[in-house]
């Protein structure tokens, strides 16, 4: 289950203090998809890191799975997100000096005892194949589409089978029929590996196949 | 797929900024690699150099005066007998210092090395070249063509005349010191057939004859003798010159140290030197080995009286004799002059009877004396008439006097012809009778301690000792009854003194040469360290540029760190994948440096033998690859390289994992910013006050320069750094300059970047400019208290001048002429040896020592930089502290500031051990150094002290001279500058003292040399700071170059919005201006703050020129900036705009 208390956010800048989210609050349980919509800047993408273990919360609480995240050491919280959370942003942020298939082995590599590079090698191979990019496994991504490289993130998001996927405008650089494809893609793994899904977003079709949808305006997270 | 592989495959993909980055590694491992190949490569060739030269020679054995050379075999069978199996060779030659005067050209060189050699010296060191013969000479190729000599030209070659009698006694031949010798070229001796044979360490060309020995034997009528000895074969260092020493000794004979044994009459023996004096370690010796046969040694020391007066009676010239206690067995003379403390002198009964002298009359004697300065003086001492001898036994002993060439065979007194004046007019009839009949007989005698006291010289203080059997003890009959006995005794008596003798008190000198010079051979310069010191610079720059190359690397890959991060990778893991790539860029660069090390050395080595020559004084200097170096400069720069990387990776944690992926790395600037003018402020004010303590000389100059530098530049970049942030501030509210203000904010976007590449340019600016104002050019100081010391002259003679220098100027031009009212001259001690400059690269082991007079004592002149002097106690002259050895034995000494600091590498209070290969080091106290003075080459110790530590050095060799005014105008067709009364007054003392092989410089000349080497250090390190300006430029186009790729999107972004291609290009340039211009004002700033002291203090002006050349460098670099981002103007607008 993942747990949002009563978060804030702002930023000491040396214009003044800027507070970007005020006492945002919501359960998601294991399964659950929401998504969250809202204007530019309005704070979606913060909250989305606030979610994912990568900034703390100036105030509040996150509990992943029953985890404050932010109460672990540096590496402890390293190890917790890449075992829990997986990230898709809106520019894919591959690593160009690698192939598709090792963009998604990637994350493994730091997985710890428990599988083998072999194991996560096949499971990598079946991601990609399960996001129709069986064969391009050994392409570099500058020889990859837009809508492929965002596929691959994806597939790189969900090697380590984490408990929370959170998605920073997965089609927000695609074509429409790219980005149908992408959410496609997304919501079937969703619905296969039971994660819980958030999704930020500005498209409209993509958030309407969410249960749960949220508007953020005015630092604050509003059911839609 | 593994973390290792992960981070290869990085290092493939971003194969071209890796190689950015290796190439600053490399271009450190190069600079910092070659440095220390320099400084091997100096050590290489100055050892190569030393050891060609020297041949097979491995001790050199060399004595105060000839010896036979037959001692060579002696001391070789004696080698061979002690070590059998051994092989030694020794070649016996004459080892002598001269000129050598081209007679159709008239070229003179002076300080020539002229050896005497035959065919033995050549089979020594195993080549086939034939020895001169006759009157031939070979030449060493420098000097062939220093004097444009050919084959069969006719060459003199002038030497000091080895003479048995020194010249500075007064029974010296000072007429002619020298003997000159006419000659016929042969030919060049080439260098592999021992043409640069050469016993010292010097770098410079060798001049050398090479003749025949036996003409020079016969020349300087010295048959059968030599003064040298090469020795090969034996062991290396200390073993070797025991080996030798060991054999040496028992190998010496009588006639090796001038000694003559000579049976007298049927009951004596007589020992002479053929010196005319006896030393008192050799008197010791005859004492012992009579001793050991049952001889009574009499010492006697017999002296010439100019007069001996007794009331108004006087007889001129007279010998008398000191004579030991027991007066050769005379127990009335010895009971006569047994009271010392009463002055007593014993007269023979024909001086009585002439002086009409009786005991208890007083009686005057009026002798010469030859004082150290280098003049007869007259003394007088007075005696008591204890008794009178009757004309037999000692009274009439004509053998009391030794051979004394001009008297001793002279028929009568009015014959004399003596190395000093006497007047022939005192010389009476009844004088010319005792000479018939007596002839040396000493006409008075005096107990020998007085003797001693009155007469004594360096070189002895007995003429004879004389040897007969001891009185038998009681009831035995004498030992020695039969006077045939005699002969034999004689024989081991000669082969026991010199045995019992230590080849040092001998006059030997073992001196294990090879040792000695190889360990000069390392240098008084290290090299390495020097060009390490002027390349850290370059090195640090090059190192900066790798480190900003590395993070304009991690800068570019922001983003894959950020997913790295959200995708659970610990910043340790992350660290450890970017630090793996560092190190393999860091080790390949390593690589390559060390092939790039051997090209830059070559490149160093190659300007130490042209453009820097000047610090090197030869051309003879070669690379030599040193893999050890190599290595540990390729180690040294990857260690530098990893850290640089280290130092990156950890600047990661600053960013949060946001951040990361937003792919924008700076951190906003914070409060800590606000702080930056007060620091910049307070580092500003502290470099004034430095620089002001630097001044006054309250903190080291040193310290002083480098530490107000080092502030200056911190607070120029803060001050800078501040500044960036006010443009960011300000936006465009600021007047006028629109595109250029928009430039100058482009440089604000990564402050990090701009103030490194700026603090790159800055620092080399710095040293350009300040290091610059350490030239020393031709001094505008002479006077006293200068580095000349107010002497417009300093000469050296190849040959010891031993009368007044101004006498014999006076002498040689006929008259005492006009020229002595101009000329004061201030002879010199010297004992020659390593010239202890910056001009010698090898270390001075037995550098060239001068005695202080007491008239430059008193002078006070020269200016000094340090000292012992204690206020008033040396009254302001720290020549005062100079004086005899302390009871330690240590010297005080005097050094040159620069010389005591870069070639003895000590300070004022350190001791010092010069001549420590020889029998007899010498260890000196520093007392204090002088501040850029001629005396670079020499270390100063007081004239007493010269003569206690270097008896044999006869006469003087230094001149320092006075020219007065008027010089000039009273030479028809030459003005009276001092410019032409300093040249006119040196062609007058080379002219007239030719004989000497006096060679006159100008002290502002010989001062420039010593400046000339040390600006050549100072281009080298210019040199090399250039380079460092120029790594620091190639920063400011990487910085500019990658804001501009950073940045396309958005300069694109202002084309689509109607800027012009060259709006653009105005743009980017005033970026690339903006930090040029900043990193020269503040290194300009820098410098004047740092040098303001030493201007101050000499009263230069500010270094104009490199301030010059730096404009120039400024305009270059803006127009090059210009032209370098054209391509700004060719951009295309719509690619740019996609570009991700």
């Amino acid at each position: 289950m993942l747990v949002a208390d009563a978060l804030h956010k702002f930023y000491d800048t040396p214009g003044g203090l800027v507070t970007v989210l005020e006492d945002v609050s919501f359960r998601l349980e294991r399964g659950e998809a929401m998504a969250i919509t809202g204007p530019s800047g309005c704070g979606k993408s913060t909250l989305l890191y606030l979610l994912g273990a990568l900034e703390p919360p100036s105030d509040g609480e996150v509990l992943i799975d029953g985890t404050n995240p932010y109460a672990l050491a540096e590496k402890q919280q390293a190890s917790f997100r890449g075992a829990t959370v997986g990230f898709v942003f809106q520019d894919h942020l591959l690593l160009p000096q690698l192939s598709a298939l090792d963009n998604v082995i990637a994350p493994t590599l730091v997985a710890g005892k428990g599988r083998s590079q072999a194991q996560y090698r096949e499971r990598a191979k079946n991601l990609l194949e399960a996001v129709g990019l069986a064969h391009r496994l050994t392409h570099r991504p500058g020889e990859l589409s837009g809508g492929e490289r965002q596929r691959v993130a994806m597939a790189r998001a969900m090697v380590r089978q984490p408990t929370l996927l959170l998605c920073d405008e997965p089609t927000g650089n695609l074509d429409r029929a790219a980005a149908d494809g992408v959410a496609e893609v997304l919501l079937t793994l969703h619905a296969e590996r039971k994660t819980m899904l958030v999704v930020v977003t500005h498209n409209a079709a993509l958030a309407s196949r969410l249960p749960r949808r949220y508007e953020l305006a005015d630092r604050r997270l509003r059911e839609a | 797929m593994t973390l290792t592989r992960f981070a290869l495959d990085g290092l493939r993909y971003y194969w071209r900024t890796h190689a950015t980055v290796a190439m600053g590694v490399a271009t450190a491992v190069a600079v910092l690699a070659g440095a220390l190949l320099v400084g091997h490569s100096v050590r290489a060739s100055l050892l190569s150099l030393v050891t060609s030269r020297l041949g097979h020679t491995q001790i050199v054995v060399s004595a105060d005066q000839p010896f036979t050379a037959a001692l060579a075999d002696r001391v070789r069978d004696r080698l061979t007998s002690a070590a059998p199996g051994a092989a030694p060779r020794i070649a016996p030659l004459f080892v002598l210092s001269g000129i050598a005067h081209h007679e159709s050209s008239g070229r003179r060189a002076h300080g020539v090395n002229v050896y005497g050699v035959d065919q033995r010296f050549f089979e020594f060191h195993g080549t086939t070249a034939s020895a001169p013969s006759g009157t031939d000479v070979l030449l060493s190729p420098d000097l062939m063509i220093e004097i444009g000599a050919a084959p069969d030209d006719a060459l003199v070659v002038r030497v000091a005349r080895p003479t048995d009698i020194p010249i500075d006694s007064l029974h010296g031949q000072r007429d002619d010191t020298g003997k000159s010798m006419r000659l016929t070229v042969r030919g060049v001796l080439a260098p592999e057939a021992m043409g640069e044979f050469s016993l010292a360490a010097a770098q410079g060309p060798v001049r050398s004859v090479f003749v025949s020995l036996a003409r020079i034997e016969r020349d300087l009528a010295q048959a059968g003798r030599v003064n040298a000895l090469l020795v090969d074969g034996v062991p290396a260092a200390d073993a070797g010159v025991k080996a030798v020493r060991d054999a040496l000794a028992p190998a010496l004979t009588a006639d090796d140290l001038g000694l003559r044994f000579e049976v007298l009459g049927d009951s004596a023996m007589l020992a002479e030197a053929a010196s005319g004096l006896i030393s008192d370690a050799t008197a010791t010796a005859i004492t012992s080995a009579g001793s050991r046969e049952s001889l009574t040694a009499t010492p006697a020391f017999t002296w010439l009286a100019n007069r001996i007066t007794v009331a108004n009676r006087t007889t001129p010239y007279s010998l008398v004799t000191a004579i030991g206690p027991d007066a050769a067995g005379d127990a009335q003379l010895a009971g006569w002059l047994k009271d010392v403390a009463a002055n007593p002198i014993v007269i023979n009964e024909w001086l009585a009877r002439d002086l009409g002298a009786t005991p208890g009359q007083p009686l005057t004697l009026e002798y010469y004396r030859w004082a150290d300065e280098g003049r007869l003086v007259t003394d007088q001492a007075t005696f008591k008439v204890a008794g009178v001898l009757p004309m037999r036994g000692l009274a009439i002993d004509r053998r009391l006097a030794p051979v004394y060439p001009g008297i001793t065979e002279a028929r009568g007194v009015s014959e004399w012809d003596p190395p000093f004046p006497i007047d022939l007019k005192l010389v009476r009839p009844t004088d010319e009778t005792y000479w018939k009949e007596y002839r040396t007989a000493p006409k008075a005698f005096v107990p020998l301690a007085i003797g001693q006291r009155l007469w004594g010289t360096r070189y002895g203080r007995l003429t004879s000792v004389r040897l007969r059997p001891a009185p038998p003890p009681a009831g035995q009959p004498p030992k020695l009854g039969k006077p045939e006995g005699l002969p034999f005794v004689l024989t081991r008596l000669a082969a026991a003194v010199p045995a019992s003798l230590s080849a040092a008190s001998a006059g030997f000198t073992l001196v294990d040469v090879r040792t000695q010079n190889e360990a000069a051979s390392v240098g008084a310069t290290d090299f390495g360290a020097y060009f390490s010191y002027f390349s850290f610079f370059l090195v640090v720059s090059a190192l900066l540029l790798a480190a900003l190359f590395f993070r304009l690397s991690v800068e570019q890959r922001l983003q894959q760190i950020g997913v790295l991060r959200a995708a659970g990778y610990p910043l340790e893991t992350i660290r450890r994948l970017w630090l793996i790539e560092g190190s393999v860029v860091a080790v390949i660069g390593a690589v390559l440096g060390t092939l790039l090390a051997i090209a830059w050395a070559a490149f160093m080595m190659r300007g130490l033998g042209t453009w820097w020559v000047g610090a090197v004084g030869t051309t003879r200097l070669t690379l030599h690859v040193n893999w050890l170096a190599l290595v540990v400069g390729a180690l040294g720069g990857a260690v530098a390289g990893i850290g640089a990387a280290a130092l990156t990776v950890r600047r990661l944690s600053r960013h949060t994992p946001r951040q990361l992926l937003s792919g924008v790395p700076e951190t906003p600037l914070t409060s800590s910013t606000s702080r930056r003018p007060a620091l910049a402020l307070l580092a500003l004010s502290a470099a004034i006050g430095l620089s002001a303590l630097s001044g006054f000389r309250v903190v080291p100059a040193a310290g002083g320069f480098f530490g107000a530098g080092v502030l200056v530049l911190v607070s120029g970049l803060l001050f800078f750094a501040r500044w960036l942030r006010r443009v960011v501030d300000d936006g465009f509210s600021g007047r006028g300059g629109g595109l250029w203000r928009l430039g100058m904010r482009n440089a604000s976007w990564r402050p990090g970047r701009s103030v490194t590449s700026t603090g790159l340019v800055a620092a080399a600016v710095f040293l350009i400019v300040s290091v610059d104002a350490f030239r020393k050019g031709a001094s505008a100081e002479t006077g006293w208290r200068s580095g000349t010391g107010g002497f417009e002259i300093f000469a050296e003679s190849a040959l010891p001048i031993v009368d007044d220098p101004v006498s014999l100027v006076g002498q040689a031009s006929g008259a005492s002429d006009f020229i002595l009212a101009y000329l004061q001259i201030l002879p010199l001690r010297l004992r020659p040896g390593d010239d202890a400059s910056c001009l010698n690269l090898y270390q001075p082991a037995q550098p060239r020592v001068i005695g202080v007079t007491p008239q430059l004592v008193e002078s006070g002149r020269f200016r000094f930089a340090r000292s012992l002097a204690t206020p008033g106690a040396e009254r302001g002259s720290p020549w005062r502290l100079l004086g005899p050895a302390d009871a330690e034995g240590i010297v005080p000494a005097i050094l040159d500031a620069t010389s005591l600091q870069y070639i003895f590498h000590a300070a004022v209070g350190d001791v010092i051990t010069i001549d420590a290969a020889t029998p007899r080091p010498v260890r000196l106290r520093v007392v204090a150094a002088l501040e850029d003075s001629v005396f670079q080459s020499e270390v100063l110790i007081s004239e007493g002290a010269f003569l206690t530590l270097y008896p044999r050095q006869a006469g003087y060799r230094v001149l320092m001279v006075d020219v007065n005014n008027g010089l000039g105008g009273f030479v028809s067709d030459v003005p009276d500058t001092p410019s032409t009364r300093t040249a006119l007054a040196t062609k007058i003392l080379e002219e007239r003292l030719a004989a000497y092989g006096l060679d006159a410089q100008a002290t502002a000349a010989r001062l420039a040399a010593f400046h000339r080497v040390e600006n050549t250090y100072l281009s080298t390190f210019q040199t090399l700071g250039g380079l460092g300006l120029v790594l620091g430029t190639l920063g400011l186009i990487a910085v500019v170059a990658r804001n501009v790729l950073e940045r396309r999107r958005e300069l694109a972004l202002l084309g689509a919005a109607g800027y012009s291609g060259r709006d653009l290009q105005i743009v980017v340039a005033s970026e690339h201006m903006l930090l040029v211009a900043a990193g020269l004002v503040i290194g300009t700033v820098a410098a004047i703050v740092a040098i303001a002291p030493v201007l101050f203090q000499r009263g230069a002006s500010p270094p104009w020129l490199p301030l010059l050349w730096l404009a120039v460098v400024a305009i270059v670099g803006a127009l090059t900036s210009f032209l370098a981002t054209r391509s700004v103007r060719r951009m295309p607008l719509v690619a740019s705009l996609r570009s991700e």
